[in-house]
């Protein structure tokens, strides 16, 4: 179990060392200034100095984020449902979930405020548009192309629709949600961050979005990285938590990674 | 060799390979946003042939939402640029040795815009509302430190008017000299609240170079100023040659706001200065800004540095 909890920690551990001492050997060498590139130095201590701050934001973030992709799994899962009932509906369909996938955001986000209102719900509602169309197109995928043979079978078998959903499509779904919750879950905090720039919340809580504009603006470029690292460490956590506990659930129903059993 | 390479990789992971040519005649101006009225005087300084009679190119090249001006400047990716006197401040207190050289505009256009309706008299009274500003420029967190709003949602500048133009109960910053103009086409009733009328007023489409160009050009410099100056008195006396212009390459910006915007201009560049020092700026202004910016804890210039971030011509 150590052996192979250290097996995934340690190539990503030290490519973030060797980026940390090829970024400082930059900006030292270089002569950078710091309105450029901050060294990391710089950014690690304005980590601890704001180190509240900047939780206080990657909490608010990280809520409307987890949010938005929850509500992207729940909204995109029934969608991909509803295409696999029937192909025509599917081709009717598909290139409007398409439309989440290339809307320009910032364009659309007044009248998302318009429409629902600054603050939580509006940064979740953009956090669910960026992050759902992964989740549609993995999912349709995943419960429309199942191997023929096992289709035979229940037909074979004489199974109801019912039975063929739930014992074969909604199970034959899963790794592919799964990979689509990995893709998207980046996106709900890129979508997160961006609802804060336009949507976002009023008062004393604010978000890495705020704190991005704010420290741009204002050219101090050692928060403004450490608010973007923040919500680097965001994702990351995101995709590791889901990574994680995917491999769990997907083990739990036998669909075992075939390198670990060679 | 290391330094070398490493000089260069640097350069092109910021800047974008290719982009050596810092011999060209031509001089560059970065401007801080999409080109309209409040650059009106600059563009007439090419518009009105002021350039051409002196044998100047100026090239100016139009900015945008996040227009890294700053930096453009600082790092010689352009001569010249135009900034708020917040941003010459941030600049120097980060290390960017940035001056500003000549500044047109008395009267700070920043506003808050509310509905007439609202019975709001002064920026003090907003209550019981929304108000979206930008956390972006200073003025945003001075207003937020000097007034205890109360029980005002301060959310994020919309960019819009979509917001503004359907709840009675939101305010939002502006520029006097464009957005109100807009929303009263649109069929509202704004009412402007200057911010400058509480104090805060920092020098704005500021002409800002760095130390090293007026060290080694200090006669272009002086003869740019000049330029600007004859240009910004034609814009504020006849602008319509120059608003076509700015009208034909941002379309977005119709003529009648063009036009509107160059007359509050007149306004707001009175008190009227002497032809030879229009565009001049004081001490006193520059140390009243470096100390409000310390108030809403943005930054702590030394007064050192203050007195290098400007340089009257």
């Amino acid at each position: 179990m150590s052996r192979a909890s250290s097996w995934w920690l340690a190539p990503p551990f030290w490519t973030f060392i060797l980026l940390l001492l090829s970024w400082q050997w930059l900006v030292v060498w270089g002569q950078l200034p710091p309105y450029l590139l901050p060294s990391p130095m710089a950014v690690f201590k304005v980590f601890w100095h704001r180190k509240d701050d900047l939780l206080w934001a990657t909490f608010n973030t990280g809520s409307a984020a987890v949010m938005g992709l929850i509500l992207s799994l729940i909204l995109g899962y029934s969608i991909a449902l509803l295409f696999s009932l029937s192909r025509w509906l599917e081709r009717g369909l598909y290139p409007y979930a398409i439309f989440f996938q290339t809307v320009p955001i910032v364009a659309i986000a007044p009248l998302i405020i318009l429409w629902v209102g600054h603050g939580f719900v509006g940064v979740t509602v953009v956090a669910l548009i960026l992050s759902i169309f992964p989740i549609i197109a993995s999912a349709t995928l995943g419960l429309t192309r199942v191997p023929n043979a096992l289709i035979e079978l229940f037909t074979l078998h004489q199974a109801s629709y019912w039975k063929r959903m739930r014992y074969l499509q909604i199970p034959h779904s899963m790794v592919q949600v799964w990979n689509g919750l990995r893709v998207s879950c980046g996106l709900s905090v890129i979508g997160a961050i961006v609802g804060e720039f336009s949507a976002g919340y009023g008062g004393d809580s604010y978000g890495l979005g705020y704190l991005i504009l704010f420290s741009s603006g204002q050219l101090k470029t050692d928060l403004l990285f450490a608010s973007i690292l923040s919500s680097t460490i965001l994702g990351w956590g995101l995709f590791t938590l889901i990574d994680r506990g995917g491999e769990t659930l997907l083990n739990h129903f036998h669909m075992k990674d075939k390198r670990a059993q060679t | 060799m290391i330094r070398l390479f490493s000089t260069i990789l640097t350069c092109c992971l910021l800047f974008g390979c290719g982009e050596t040519d810092k011999t060209a005649p031509a001089l560059s101006l970065a401007l801080n946003w999409f080109p309209e009225a409040e650059h009106g005087g600059y563009y007439a300084v090419v518009i009105e042939g002021h350039a051409k009679r002196a044998g100047l190119h100026l090239e100016i090249q139009a900015g945008g939402p996040d227009a890294p001006v700053i930096q453009k400047v600082a790092t010689g990716r352009a001569h010249y640029g135009i900034a708020n006197a917040d941003d010459v401040l941030n600049a120097r207190v980060n290390g960017a040795p940035i001056v500003a050289i000549f500044a047109p505009i008395n009267i700070n256009p920043r506003c808050i815009m509310v509905h007439a309706s609202s019975n709001i008299q002064k920026i003090s009274d907003i209550a019981n509302m929304t108000l979206a500003m930008s956390a972006r420029p200073a003025f945003s967190h001075w207003l937020q430190a000097q007034i205890a709003f109360e029980n005002v949602n301060i959310v994020p500048y919309p960019s819009s008017l979509s917001v503004f133009l359907n709840d009675v109960h939101f305010a939002q910053q502006a520029y006097n000299i464009s957005e109100p103009f807009v929303a009263k086409k649109m069929g509202a009733q704004p009412k402007v609240l200057m911010v400058s009328d509480l104090g805060f007023n920092p020098y704005c489409s500021v002409l800002i170079t760095t130390e090293q160009r007026l060290k080694d050009h200090p006669e272009e410099v002086k003869e740019l100023v000049t330029l600007c100056r004859k240009g910004w008195q034609d814009y504020l006396s006849k602008p319509e040659a120059t608003n076509e212009h700015i009208h034909s390459i941002n379309r977005e910006m119709p003529l009648d706001v063009l036009a509107f915007g160059a007359l509050e201009l007149v306004q707001m560049t009175k008190p009227e200065l002497t032809t030879s020092n229009f565009g001049e700026m004081t001490a006193l202004r520059w140390k009243n800004l470096a100390e409000q910016m310390k108030a809403a804890k943005l930054i702590d210039l030394p007064e050192a540095e203050l007195s290098k971030a400007w340089r009257n011509f």
